[in-house]
C-alpha cells in the first residue's frame, strides 16, 4: 500500500470512530461542543503517535507473551505525559473541559488497537503515517460530531455564535442521548454515501472489516 | 504445535526494564512541568481574587484563614488590605457536594461586614460571586455557573471589544449586596426567593447553598477574621 493511501484510509475508508466505532467513550463524552472535540482528537493523536513509533521500533524484542502489558505501559506513560503538558501549558477551559477524558486515553482502544493491529507489524515510517492519519480520522470526526451538537445546542461553532438571535439552549444534542442520535445519523449517512459509490461501480459495499481474520489481538484466530 | 517453554523470570524482568524506563520519563517530565502546573493554580486563583474584591494593594493569597462551615465545606477566606486596612474577602469554597454532578467551586468576594460584594454600580451592578471550577450540564447547569460572554459572528465580523470586568449573569447577580441571616436562602421551586433556572434545579441548589455558606461562615468567624488578619 502507498504511503499516501496508508494515510488517507484513516480518514475515510477506515475512519476509527465512524467506520471501525473504536473509541466510543471519549467520542460520545467530550463532543458537546467543537472545540472539546478538537482537543481531545489532538491529544489522541499525540499519544497514538507516541505509542505506534515505540511500539513499532520495540516490535521485534517484545516477547509475545506480555506484549498487551508493555502496549499498555508504553500508551500510559505517554497519556500521563499529555495530561501533565496541557495541565502545564493548554488553556485553563480546555483542560477543565477534557480533564477527566484525558487519563481515559489509555483504554482508548483507537490508540491499543493500531498498536496491536499495525505498528506490531509495520516499520516505524509507516507506522508514523498510520498514526497521523488514524489520528487526524479521529480529530475530524470529533470535532464534525462536536461542531454538530455545538450547533444544534446553541446556534454557536468554537464559541461563537453564529446566529446572534438564538437564545434558546436546545439540550437533547448536548446530551448523551443526543450524541448517540447524531452519531447514528453520520453512520448512516456515512454508510449512505458509501452505498451509492459501491452501486456506480456495480460492486456490493462492504465495510473495512475488524473481524477475526484480521486481528490478532486475543489469538483467537489461526497463527499468520 | 509444541509448546514452547513460558520463561516467567525473563518475561517479568522486561516487563520490570519497560515499567522502569517509564517511570523515568514520567518523572522527568512532572519535574518539567510541575512549577508551571503550580504556577497556573495560582495565577487562576488571583485572577478570581481580582475580578471579586474592590481595589487591594496587599498579597490576599498569602494571608488567608480557613474555616468549616455548618455544611462540612471548607471555606478559605483571604483578606485584601488597602494601606493595611481590610477591604474585603474573599471566600473560596472547592469541596461542595451537592451539584449535579460533583463539585461546584465558588470565589464569593465579601465586604467587610460579610455582605456579598457587587461590582459595577447602578442598575449594572454584579454580583462579586464567580464559579471557578464545575462539571455540571452544558446549556442547563453552566447558565446559572458561567460568565462568559458569547461571541457572536456579528462580534465577529464589526470587531467589537470585549466586555472588560464580569459579565452579567442574572442568576449569579441575585446575590450582590445580600448577607447571610439566619433562614438559609432558597430557590423558588422550594418556596423561597431565588430565581433557580427550569431543568436545573439541583445546580440552582447547590450555588444557593454554596454562596449562601460562604457569606455564613464569615459572619459566623467575623471576629476570628479580623483578628486573625491583622
Amino acid at each position: 500500500m502507498s504511503a499516501m493511501k496508508e494515510f488517507t484510509k484513516g480518514l475515510w475508508k477506515e475512519n476509527p470512530v465512524l467506520v471501525l466505532l473504536l473509541g466510543m467513550c471519549p467520542t460520545l463524552g467530550v463532543t458537546s461542543s467543537a472545540t472539546n472535540g478538537l482537543g481531545m482528537g489532538i491529544a489522541t493523536m499525540f499519544v497514538l503517535l507516541g505509542s505506534n513509533v515505540v511500539v513499532s521500533s520495540i516490535r521485534n524484542i517484545v516477547p509475545k507473551k506480555i506484549r498487551i502489558p508493555v502496549y499498555i505501559v508504553i500508551i500510559a506513560t505517554f497519556v500521563t505525559m499529555i495530561d501533565l503538558a496541557m495541565q502545564a501549558y493548554a488553556p485553563a477551559s480546555l483542560y477543565n473541559a477534557l480533564g477527566i477524558f484525558i487519563p481515559l486515553i489509555v483504554v482508548n482502544c483507537v490508540v491499543l488497537g493500531r498498536a496491536e493491529a499495525f505498528a506490531s507489524k509495520n516499520g516505524v515510517g509507516k507506522s508514523i503515517i498510520d498514526a497521523l492519519g488514524m489520528g487526524l480520522g479521529f480529530t475530524l470526526a470529533l470535532v464534525a460530531l462536536g461542531g454538530v451538537r455545538e450547533f444544534l445546542g446553541s446556534g454557536s461553532l468554537f464559541q461563537i455564535k453564529l446566529i446572534p438571535a438564538w437564545q434558546i439552549d436546545f439540550m437533547l444534542p448536548t446530551s448523551a442521548p443526543g450524541a448517540f442520535i447524531i452519531l447514528g445519523l453520520f453512520l448512516a449517512g456515512m454508510n449512505a454515501l458509501n452505498i451509492r459509490k459501491a452501486r456506480k461501480e456495480g460492486k456490493n459495499y462492504k465495510a473495512a472489516s475488524m473481524d477475526c481474520s484480521t486481528c490478532n489481538i486475543c489469538d483467537v484466530g489461526e497463527e499468520k | 504445535m509444541s509448546e514452547k517453554k513460558i520463561n516467567i523470570p525473563m518475561l517479568g524482568t522486561f516487563l520490570g526494564v519497560i515499567a522502569a524506563i517509564a517511570a523515568g520519563l514520567l518523572s522527568g517530565v512532572q519535574a518539567m512541568t510541575a512549577p508551571q502546573i503550580e504556577a497556573n493554580k495560582k495565577a487562576a486563583i488571583s485572577l478570581a481574587m481580582d475580578q471579586v474584591l474592590p481595589a487591594y494593594d496587599n498579597d490576599p493569597s498569602t494571608e488567608f484563614q480557613t474555616f468549616t462551615c455548618g455544611r462540612g465545606w471548607d471555606v478559605t477566606f483571604y483578606a485584601a488590605r488597602k494601606d493595611g486596612k481590610i477591604v474585603g474577602y474573599a471566600g473560596k469554597v472547592d469541596n461542595t457536594d451537592d451539584g449535579f454532578s460533583g463539585t461546584v467551586s465558588l470565589m464569593v468576594g465579601l465586604l467587610p461586614d460579610g455582605t456579598v460584594g457587587s461590582i459595577g454600580s447602578g442598575d449594572v451592578a454584579n454580583s462579586a460571586v464567580i464559579v471557578t471550577a464545575q462539571t455540571e450540564t452544558p446549556g442547563l447547569g453552566t447558565a446559572l455557573t458561567d460568565r462568559k460572554q458569547q461571541k457572536t459572528i456579528v462580534d465577529l465580523i464589526q470587531g467589537s471589544e470585549a466586555v472588560t470586568g464580569l459579565v452579567p449573569n442574572k442568576y449569579l447577580d441575585w446575590y450582590a449586596g445580600r448577607k447571610a441571616g439566619d433562614n438559609v436562602w432558597g430557590i423558588v421551586k422550594d418556596g423561597d426567593a431565588i430565581n433557580g433556572k427550569t431543568g436545573a434545579t439541583i445546580t440552582s441548589r447547590a450555588v444557593c447553598e454554596a454562596v449562601y455558606a460562604v457569606s455564613r461562615t464569615a459572619v459566623d468567624n467575623l471576629e476570628t477574621l479580623s483578628k486573625g488578619a491583622e
